[in-house]
């Protein structure tokens, strides 16, 4: 019996650990935040328990609500910077959260100081008191599952397909239209909510809310879990949690070592293989992997009876000038990236920028998206102001853009990728997710068959089920291309389609582009061949150190001696 | 509030300030020249301050010698960890290498402080290491301090001076200042960044270690003493910003030294030390906000 005890005790951890875990990996495989301050939220969460359990006597479930409630709001304020800070800083800020939480926990003393609120009373749940291991293992269990499928649910469904775009690439995924910035802020504070909660589950599982139980070196024991299982992998967070708790145990029975030593071997067992899961299984235990989506045939054919016809822009009242920019000026320090440039992009045509390196003519494409702030300056769209705008509020006014170097996705496949330029997608609510999860699903299946459409209208539709980081560069173009169709913007911002493309690959991407506008988009590109250029665009724009020097059709531009030695270097 | 014992609180807070400004120097170079996220920093600087200790203790290495030991192990484990650890994820993941790196380097700061702990401090808390009587020395104005932070504080001067001279006027500081400011150019006029890397590990590692034995011979070798200097060398290196020269470094050590001393006046003497932690959250909560540049304030650090 005793046995038995000993054993369950350590299940009971583990199931508690799990919750940690699974919240914490989401965070870090779905989203990208490497976060080191979970035992920070767990303490928030612990100590909010125990001091209502002992001041106010309020029951169990209701506290456990509360202290989840509590550490959301925490993780909530603590998002704000995070959101915005790089790797190396999220960890610092999150580390020092943590030591900063214990140490003032144990310096209050209306919190117990260092030996923390005592005395709670034993949990009863429905009548039942629970005393022994055993009787928390079916109610661990319950508030364990539950966790892990809201987890699950996140990363598995298309708020997860969101997530995963942020973590591979947070430009990109703006550039589509995303709300980066409020993605990660609303499972941040969900996640530490439910650290939060794991944190109240292990007061009450140990009668006591200690600085001890959360300490940094808690922190770094639900990392590792995280690690040694396998980043974004929830079946590795149960896996790696089993494996770290009952190393103790398992030392203790089979090697007879004491409960002390155990607890000193444990820590250098985990440290080490963690060294070693780098070094030789970087994706840890069980590796990242998810249900890719498919396309319903049936779907793809009921919403386009015409699979390379697009449908018609709604909404965009045209006029003759799709984007207005003027006297705008950018500098990175001594370099002007743009110089009192002004221009217009005519609708419904398209225009080139040509120009020697170093022209401004990529960073025009930044300014006009958000992706870079200008010094001064207006860009207009139909009447609207663009400038301090952010990349994704930019998409929502019609402009989209591609990327000199691609910037797929590569962990999604190619209809994942065109997914997730769709607008108005149920799945990206994480509240839908759980209380309309049929709309989600339909709202999924008609965004499958509309990316379908797009792949095929791109002439890649026969791919779509392929990873974007396995196909060749010219197709990973084609992605991107039917990405920035598929957010219905009007005007595509294209840089450099070619580069790094040529023969029959760079004729078929010429093909394309020709017939993106005569399917009514707006199209403004920046391309080095001469030739390409001459054949695609109506209006040139000549740019040099961010100004635009000439303008006129590119036979005119070609015809003067200057602007040819600018470009080529001869005359 | 008593003033009067301010003058007494800045010669403390320069005392300290002086082993963080060695302890920042030491991360600034290791963060800006290799951009590693060195968390094992934590266990090198404890591996010096117990053979420090154990060697004086229980091999009978003559104090002197002792120490001279203690900063060359923690030396040769910081060029260890780099060549062996971080050199191979950094070649196979590129730019992805800083969780990977992070990651081992947190596995082996955590197994090597209990790995410690096993070896040479599961019986007793921890090992003292008798460098120099703690004597009290009466100074001017009423000022005193111990015989042992008196030398410790000349070393640390000299150790700062040698490293800001190095690093500013020879050949060495020369390469090291090219592999930082850009490793593929250096690479191209002859200098091989790799053995630059893991001559910072090794210097930066041996100068965290003298730290590690004055602080030990203060307070004892204690197998968690590693995690406040990693803290207080990360908040150092990153205030004063990771590339920012020698001189500036150590004087936001200096400076950071003085605020956490005289920060005693306000804040009870067991949550000094969490003035640094304080100062780092503050400081990258008000840059993640943007209200550093609201503020008007240049944004430091890497």
């Amino acid at each position: 019996m005793q046995q038995t005890q000993f054993w369950v005790g350590y299940l009971d951890q583990a199931l508690i650990y799990m919750v940690f875990v699974v919240s914490l990996n989401i965070l870090v495989g779905y989203v990208g935040i490497f976060s080191v301050g979970s035992a920070a939220f767990g303490l928030i969460g612990g100590y909010t328990f125990a001091y209502f359990t002992l001041n106010m006597g309020w029951p169990v479930i209701p506290l456990l609500m509360l202290s989840t409630l509590v550490g959301a709001v925490a993780g909530l304020v603590v998002a704000w910077p995070v959101m915005r800070l790089s790797g190396e800083y999220v960890m610092l800020l999150t580390m020092s959260l943590s030591i900063l939480a214990v140490s003032v926990v144990a310096a209050i003393a209306a919190l117990g100081s260092q030996q923390g609120l005592v005395g709670l009373p034993l949990p009863e749940i429905l009548g039942k008191t629970l005393l022994k291991p055993t009787d928390f293992v079916p109610w661990l269990l319950i508030v364990t599952v539950w966790a892990t499928l809201t987890c699950w649910r996140i990363g598995e469904s298309p708020y997860g397909r969101m997530l995963r775009s942020i973590r591979d690439d947070e430009t990109a995924a703006a550039s589509l239209g995303k709300k980066t910035d409020r993605a990660k802020l609303v499972v941040f504070a969900v996640m530490c909510g439910l650290t939060a909660l794991a944190g109240a589950l292990l007061v009450v599982f140990n009668g006591i809310a200690a600085p001890s139980l959360f300490t940094l070196d808690q922190t770094m024991l639900i990392f590792a879990m995280v690690i040694v299982g396998g980043i974004a992998s929830i079946p590795g967070s149960i896996v790696g949690t089993l494996l770290i708790i009952f190393v103790e145990p398992v030392l203790q029975k089979t090697l007879h070592l004491s409960p002390e030593v155990a607890a000193l071997v444990r820590p250098i067992f985990f440290g080490l293989l963690l060294v070693v899961v780098m070094r030789f299984r970087p994706q840890g235990l069980i590796r990242e992997r998810h249900r890719h989506v498919k396309a319903d045939p049936v779907e793809v054919a009921k919403a386009s009876p015409t699979p390379v016809q697009p449908p018609p822009i709604v909404g965009d009242e045209r006029g003759d000038v799709a984007i207005e920019v003027r006297n705008l000026c950018k500098s990175f320090g001594g370099v002007k990236a743009a110089d009192d440039l002004s221009l217009d992009i005519p609708t419904g045509k398209i225009t080139a920028l040509v120009g020697p390196n170093g022209a401004g003519k990529s960073s025009l494409f930044n300014l006009v998206t958000g992706a870079v702030a200008p010094d001064s300056g207006s860009v207009v769209r139909h009447g609207v102001q663009l400038v301090g705008l952010r990349p994704e509020q930019v998409v929502r006014h019609g402009i989209a853009r591609s990327f000199q170097d691609v910037r797929v996705f590569p962990n999604l496949t190619a209809l994942e990728n065109v997914m997730l330029a769709g607008r108005h997608q149920a799945g990206e609510s994480i509240t839908a997710l759980f209380i309309a999860p049929g709309k989600v699903r339909r709202g999924d299946r008609e965004q499958a068959a509309a990316a379908q459409r797009w792949l095929e209208f791109v002439g890649l539709g026969a791919e779509a089920a392929t990873l974007a980081g396995s196909l060749s560069f010219a197709q990973q173009k084609q992605v991107s291309f039917a990405r920035a169709l598929a957010t219905e913007a009007d005007v595509l911002l294209l840089d450099e389609p070619l580069s790094g493309i040529e023969g029959s690959a760079a004729d078929e991407m010429i093909g394309l582009v020709e017939r993106m506008r005569d399917v009514g988009r707006t199209v403004c590109i920046v391309e080095h061949s001469i030739q390409t250029i001459s054949r695609l665009a109506e209006w040139a724009y000549f740019m040099e150190l961010g100004r635009v020097t000439a303008q006129g059709t590119v036979t005119a531009l070609l015809e003067d001696p200057r602007l040819v030695e600018a470009y080529f270097g001869v005359s | 509030m008593d003033l009067s014992i301010l003058p007494q609180l800045v010669l403390n807070g320069l005392v300290m300030g002086a082993t963080f400004a060695v302890l920042g120097i030491a991360m600034a170079l290791i963060l800006g020249v290799t951009g590693r996220f060195h968390f094992a920093f934590s266990l090198t600087y404890t591996l010096s301050a117990f053979i420090a200790a154990v060697s004086a203790a229980e091999w009978g290495v003559p104090v002197v010698g002792a120490l001279v030991l203690g900063v060359l192990v923690g030396g040769l484990a910081g060029l260890l960890i780099e060549w062996l650890v971080y050199k191979p994820l950094a070649d196979r993941s590129g730019q992805a290498a800083l969780l990977p790196i992070f990651v081992s380097s947190l596995g082996i700061a955590i197994a090597g402080q209990n790995l410690i702990q096993l070896m040479w401090a599961r019986d007793s808390v921890s090992v003292p290491f008798n460098l120099i009587e703690l004597q009290q020395v009466e100074l001017p104005m009423g000022l005193t301090l111990t015989r042992l932070e008196i030398v410790q504080t000349v070393v640390m001067i000299v150790a700062i001076v040698a490293g800001v001279l190095t690093l500013r006027y020879t050949r060495i500081g020369q390469i090291v200042r090219g592999v930082r400011g850009n490793p593929m150019m250096a690479k191209a006029v002859g200098i091989r960044p790799e053995l630059v890397f893991i001559a910072v590990f090794f210097v930066s590692s041996a100068a965290a270690g003298l730290v590690a034995i004055f602080s030990a011979a203060r307070l004892s070798a204690a197998p968690p003493m590693g995690q406040d200097a990693l803290f207080t060398s990360f908040v150092v290196a990153f205030l004063a910003g990771t590339r920012s020269p020698a001189l500036r470094v150590a004087l936001v050590g200096l400076g950071l030294g003085v605020v956490q001393s005289v920060s005693g006046l306000w804040v009870p003497s067991n949550l000094t030390n969490l003035v640094v932690f304080g100062l780092l959250f503050a400081y990258l909560a008000l840059r993640g906000t943007g209200a550093l540049r609201i503020l008007g304030v240049r944004p430091l650090g890497a």
